[in-house]
């Protein structure tokens, strides 16, 4: 890897690194952290990332970095089985879009890790088991369950603006 | 294949979406018929999906400029050429004061009265005046059919082809006048130490970026690759073919410009010709030839080839 497509890396794909990470973390200055780290970690390993598989490296890192911060303030509880915090919140917005983030954001960050690299980033079930660095069954476990939970929680949430 | 209430839900995703393999739809249809619930809880199931509207599309991230890196490659490459037009520009002023100064001085022959010390001296009045044809000769001298291509240097819309050829041809203009010797003692001299300067002041890490150069290349767009096909000569690169080189090989090769960044698996190292023959010392550069250096000439005229390059073919 070199300069020119390092530098091509950081172009195309910081954005869309800090947005997973800030939907996973709903924290700005970590997820901030977290890509510039994933970046730097990058670069120190130019020799050993292949540039085909960059992406999918740097959203790996990413989610380890995150995990690694989780970990730090939260011990050792699994992220898949953190309990709900934001769907109960007030929230008057009445546009649809609000709400589907509402009830993104209510996902335990495992669950919206796996929503997020299917539905944004277009990984395959594989591609995301090893980002993720999880079986295949709970792959596909985790997003059976999450897409369950996403149409739960968009329920409470219009049913409590009624 | 045993699918039961505690991991349906492995399956149910390929389900929906049809990917399940045929001895799979026939284990997870049993299970549905043997759990209504679930059943109803797919049919109900209504994937709801995430687009990019329903991320934070104005969120950036902002910190892209610290973690860019430098093309250190193109910088170091270009800079030989800016020390060439320096080199030629400071020539022709040196050039130009030198004719004055003999004009001034050797060639006036008016008689000067040594006696009269306070006496005001006469106003010297040059035999040979620089007049428009002095001054082209000087340049036809100089710069022989260069000169329009050192103007089209001098211009902004200056394109890679004639800048890269005005560097070769006055390179070897200037290897070949009789000025050389005076221009390698002087300015060259001085553009030597700064070249120097600049190659001491990379680090480690910007010195091993140009000696993998040659192998970035198939990453380089084809605009890229015109302007590096079209370098001048001291500025091409030398294959060190096939063996692996032992770490004495390599000291004698870089030191005291670079030792560190190389690797012991490395099969191959290219480097800039100008940066072995100027950086390196002689004895150190002489050395090239004792190990089997291959040279891509494909458009590198002969006598474009650096001295030592000449003599190992």
């Amino acid at each position: 890897m070199n300069i020119t497509t390092y530098n091509g890396l950081v172009r195309d794909f910081s954005d869309h690194l800090m947005r997973y990470a800030y939907k996973v973390c709903r924290n700005n200055a970590n997820a901030e952290d977290a890509v510039q780290e994933a970046f730097i970690r990058l670069w120190a390993n130019k020799k050993k990332v292949e540039v085909k598989g960059a992406k999918s490296w740097l959203f790996t890192t990413v989610y380890r970095i995150l995990i690694d911060q989780h970990r730090k303030t939260k011990r050792m509880e699994m992220w898949e089985e953190m309990p709900d915090f934001a769907v109960h919140e007030r929230f008057d917005s009445s546009d649809y879009s609000d709400d589907i983030k509402r009830a993104l954001d209510a996902l335990s960050p495992t669950q919206k890790s796996i929503v997020l690299l299917r539905d944004i980033e277009g990984y395959s079930y594989d591609d995301i088991s090893q980002i993720m660095e999880i079986k295949l069954s709970q792959v596909k476990t985790y997003l059976f369950r999450a897409r369950k939970k996403l149409k739960s929680n968009i329920e409470t949430i219009q049913s409590e603006k009624k | 294949m045993n699918i039961n209430i505690h991991n349906y839900e492995e399956f149910a995703l390929d389900y929906l979406e049809g990917n399940l393999s045929e001895p799979e739809l026939t284990a997870f249809s049993n299970f549905l018929n043997k759990n209504p619930e679930v059943r109803q809880e797919l049919e109900d199931f209504e994937p709801i999906r995430i687009s990019e509207e329903d991320l934070e599309p104005t969120l950036f991230f902002s910190k892209k400029t610290e973690l860019y890196k430098e093309a250190a490659v193109i910088s170091l490459l270009q800079r030989p050429v800016y020390i060439k037009l320096w080199q030629i520009a400071a020539a022709f002023i040196l050039l130009l004061s030198s004719v004055w100064v003999i004009n001034s001085y050797y060639l006036n022959d008016a008689p000067v009265n040594q006696t009269m010390v306070t006496a005001e001296p006469e106003r010297i009045t040059p035999k040979v005046e620089m007049t428009k044809e002095v001054v082209e000769g000087i340049e036809k001298e100089f710069l022989p059919e260069n000169t329009q291509l050192f103007a089209a240097a001098n211009k902004e819309e200056l394109n890679p082809e004639p800048r890269a050829t005005l560097a070769s041809a006055t390179e070897i203009k200037i290897a070949d006048s009789e000025e050389k010797r005076a221009l390698r003692e002087s300015e060259i001299e001085l553009a030597y130490n700064t070249e120097v300067e600049f190659v001491k002041s990379l680090s480690d890490e910007e010195v091993f970026e140009n000696l993998y150069f040659e192998q970035l290349i198939p990453e380089l767009n084809r605009q890229e690759k015109r302007e590096i096909a079209l370098l001048p000569v001291n500025q091409m690169m030398l294959e060190i073919p096939s063996e692996p080189l032992d770490i004495a090989t390599q000291k004698l090769l870089w030191n005291p410009v670079y030792v560190e960044a190389i690797e012991e698996e490395l099969h191959l190292i290219r480097f800039f010709a100008n940066l072995a023959e100027r950086v390196l010392p002689d004895q150190v550069a002489s050395n090239l030839n004792k190990i089997d250096v291959k040279i891509n000439t494909e458009r590198i005229p002969q006598e474009l080839l650096p001295r030592f390059m000449q003599q190992s073919n």
